[in-house]
C-alpha cells in the first residue's frame, strides 16, 4: 500500500505542476499582483475547471475571488503592434474588482495611455464573469475605448471578452469510449498474460513460446504498444486517454494493479515483448558463456533504474527538452519513427543480455522498476532498500514542485 | 578488507551512475536556462524597439545582430537598463560581440523582425515580429 501510496503521490505532483502551468503559462500571476483588488489575497490556487484560472483564497482558507489573465488565449487579438496581457480579478460573488496590464508586446507608450485612463480600466468593475463574456457591443455595454489608444484599449476590450467566453467552448465534449480493434487486440495480450501467469498447466504451458513470439511480433513490431515512461508520463500530465484508447488505458491500469494484487509481474514477465525477445536471446548463446553479474555489480544496477525515474522526474517537473523515449528500447519497435538513441538502448541492452541473462529487465528498466516497485512481496513487510528508493523519489518530486521554476531554470 | 573493497566500488559506481544522471538532464536544463534568458532579453528589446517606432515613426532602417541594436538602442535613449547577452550570460559589451539575435525591418522600415538562431546554425528558435509573431506565448 505505502508503495502504490508513492507512485500515486508523485503522479499527483506531476499532474497538479502542470495543471499550474497551464493555467499560469510562462508568466504566473502572483499573489502581489492580485492584491491590489483583493487585499485580504494570501494564496492563489489553481482551479483545473474550464474557466482555468485561479482562486484567491484569504488566510483563513476561504475563497474571496478569482483571477484570470488574457494570454496566451487572446494572443492573436492584437492592439497597434501586439497582443497584451491583462490580469482580470472578480470577486466571490464572480463580479470584476478590477483589471491591470501585466505585460504587453504593444506600442509601450499607448499602454501607458490605456493604464492611466482610470475610466477605462475601471469599467470593467461590479460587472459579472457571464455578463462580460456575452459582451459583443462594447458602446452597448458603456465600455469605450481610450482616445488615443484606441486599438490597444479595444485589444484590452476584446482579449477580456474573449478569455472569458473561451471557457464556455469546453463543454459538452463528446467523450465517448470506443473499442477499436487495437484495443480489443491489447485485451487479448493482457488476457493471454494472464492467463499463462496464473494458469500453470502443462498443456497451456508449452504454448508460451507462441505467445511470447507474438508478442514480440503483434504488440511490439505490429502495434508498438510498449509501456513506457514517456507514455505514463505524458497520461499524468494531460490526462488519461480513456475515451480515444480504452485498451490501451485498461492494458497499463492492468500492468500496475496485477502486481499489487496477485503478487505476479504480468507484465514484466510475460508480456513485454523486449522482455521476451531477451528470453529469445539467452537462447542463443552456450550457457557456458553466461556470467553471473558480481555482486557489487548488482548493488550498482540497481541504481541505474532510478536514476532513470529521476531523470523522467526531472524532466516532466522541468518541461526539459528531452525525449523520454530515447531512455527505453521501446520505441525501437516502430522501426520507422524510432530515434537512434532508443534504438542503441535496445541493441544494447539485447547484447548485454547475451552474457547476463535478462540484465536491461532487471539493471536497466525503469518501467520495470516501477512495475516492480509495487508488486506485493510475501512474508513479514519490512521498510527495505526499495521503500527508502520510493522514498528518496517522492523527496526529490516533493522538492522541484515546492521549489520555483524560476530557482531551477533561472 | 573486502568490506572496504566493496564500498569503494558500490559508491565509485553510484557516483558514475549520479554524474550519468547529471549529464543526461545537465544539458537540457543549461539549454532551459539560456531559452529563458534569450526570451527574456527579447521582451526587452522589443519594448524598447516599440520606444524607438513611437520617438521616430520608423523603425531603425539597418539589419543589425544583438549586440548592435542594443548600442544603438541604448544610443537612442530608448532602452535605459542593461541588457544581459543570454549567450554570454553578461551584459552586452563590445559591439561586434557574437550573439543570435538578428534585427531587419523591411523596404520602408514599418514592420520589424527579431529572430533568435540557435547558436551557430541557421535554426530559428524564437521569432518576434509586428506582422505574424506578435507574442512569444
Amino acid at each position: 500500500m505505502y508503495r502504490l501510496a508513492v507512485l500515486l503521490a508523485i503522479a499527483w505532483l506531476i499532474r497538479s505542476h502542470h495543471e499550474r502551468i497551464r493555467v499560469q503559462g510562462d508568466w504566473p500571476i502572483t499573489v502581489s499582483e492580485v492584491k491590489a483588488f483583493l487585499p485580504g489575497a494570501h494564496r492563489l490556487k489553481v482551479d483545473s475547471g474550464p474557466r482555468g484560472g485561479l482562486d484567491v483564497v484569504d488566510a483563513a482558507g476561504h475563497r474571496i475571488g478569482y483571477a484570470v489573465r488574457t494570454l496566451p488565449d487572446s494572443r492573436d487579438i492584437i492592439g497597434y503592434s501586439g497582443p497584451s496581457d491583462v490580469l482580470v480579478v472578480f470577486d466571490a460573488e464572480d463580479k470584476g474588482v478590477g483589471i491591470a496590464f501585466r505585460q504587453s508586446y504593444d506600442t509601450p507608450s499607448h499602454v501607458e495611455d490605456v493604464k492611466m485612463e482610470f475610466l477605462f480600466m475601471e469599467s470593467w468593475n461590479g460587472r459579472a464573469w457571464d455578463a462580460i463574456s456575452e459582451i459583443s457591443d462594447f458602446n452597448e455595454a458603456g465600455i469605450y475605448g481610450v482616445s488615443g489608444a484606441t486599438r490597444t484599449s479595444e485589444a484590452v476590450m476584446e482579449s477580456i471578452t474573449h478569455r472569458l467566453a473561451v471557457t464556455k467552448g469546453e463543454d459538452g465534449l463528446n467523450r465517448r469510449v470506443e473499442f477499436h480493434g487495437n484495443d480489443f487486440a491489447l485485451l487479448a495480450f493482457l488476457a493471454g498474460g494472464c492467463l499463462f501467469a496464473f494458469w500453470k498447466k502443462k498443456a497451456l504451458q508449452k504454448w508460451r513460446w507462441m505467445y511470447s513470439v507474438a508478442t514480440i511480433g503483434l504488440l511490439g513490431l505490429w502495434m508498438g504498444d510498449l509501456i513506457a515512461q514517456s507514455l505514463v508520463v505524458g497520461w499524468i500530465e494531460s490526462r488519461i486517454p480513456w475515451e480515444a484508447t480504452p485498451g490501451l488505458v485498461v492494458f497499463v491500469g492492468a500492468a500496475f494493479l496485477l502486481p499489487w494484487f496477485t503478487k505476479q509481474p504480468v507484465y514484466c514477465q510475460f508480456i513485454c515483448p523486449h522482455g521476451n525477445l531477451q528470453r529469445w536471446m539467452m537462447k542463443i548463446v552456450p550457457a557456458t558463456w553466461k556470467r553471473p553479474l558480481p555482486l557489487d555489480g548488482k548493488w550498482i544496477g540497481r541504481w541505474i533504474p532510478v536514476m532513470l525515474v529521476v531523470v523522467v522526474v526531472a524532466v516532466s517537473f522541468l518541461q526539459l527538452d528531452f525525449d523520454l523515449a530515447g531512455i527505453e528500447p521501446f520505441d525501437a519497435y516502430l522501426i520507422k519513427s524510432a530515434g537512434i538513441a532508443t534504438i542503441c538502448v535496445a541493441i544494447a541492452g539485447l547484447v548485454i543480455s547475451l552474457f547476463f541473462p535478462m540484465a536491461y529487465c532487471k539493471y536497466g528498466c525503469p518501467t520495470g522498476w516501477l512495475l516492480e516497485f509495487v508488486r506485493k512481496r510475501s512474508g513479514k513487510a519490512r521498510f527495505g532498500e526499495r521503500d527508502w528508493m520510493g522514498l528518496g523519489l517522492l523527496s526529490v518530486a516533493a522538492i522541484i514542485y515546492l521549489v520555483p521554476l524560476s530557482v531551477w531554470l533561472g | 578488507m573486502k568490506e572496504a573493497g566493496s564500498i569503494f566500488f558500490r559508491f565509485s559506481g553510484l557516483f558514475l551512475i549520479v554524474l550519468a544522471g547529471g549529464v543526461l538532464i545537465g544539458f537540457p536544463i543549461a539549454e532551459k536556462r539560456e531559452e529563458r534568458r534569450v526570451r527574456d532579453m527579447l521582451l526587452i528589446v522589443q519594448e524598447a524597439l516599440q520606444n524607438y517606432h513611437v520617438a521616430e515613426e520608423i523603425y531603425p532602417r539597418e539589419f543589425m545582430t544583438g549586440s548592435q541594436l542594443v548600442h544603438f538602442l541604448t544610443k537612442e535613449e530608448c532602452l535605459d537598463i542593461e541588457v544581459v547577452n543570454p549567450w554570454t550570460g553578461v551584459a552586452f559589451g563590445d559591439i561586434d560581440e557574437p550573439d543570435g539575435l538578428r534585427y531587419r525591418t523591411d523596404s520602408i522600415a514599418e514592420t520589424y523582425e527579431l529572430v533568435v538562431y540557435e547558436p551557430g546554425t541557421e535554426i530559428e528558435q524564437f521569432r518576434l515580429d509586428s506582422t505574424e509573431n506578435q507574442s512569444l506565448e
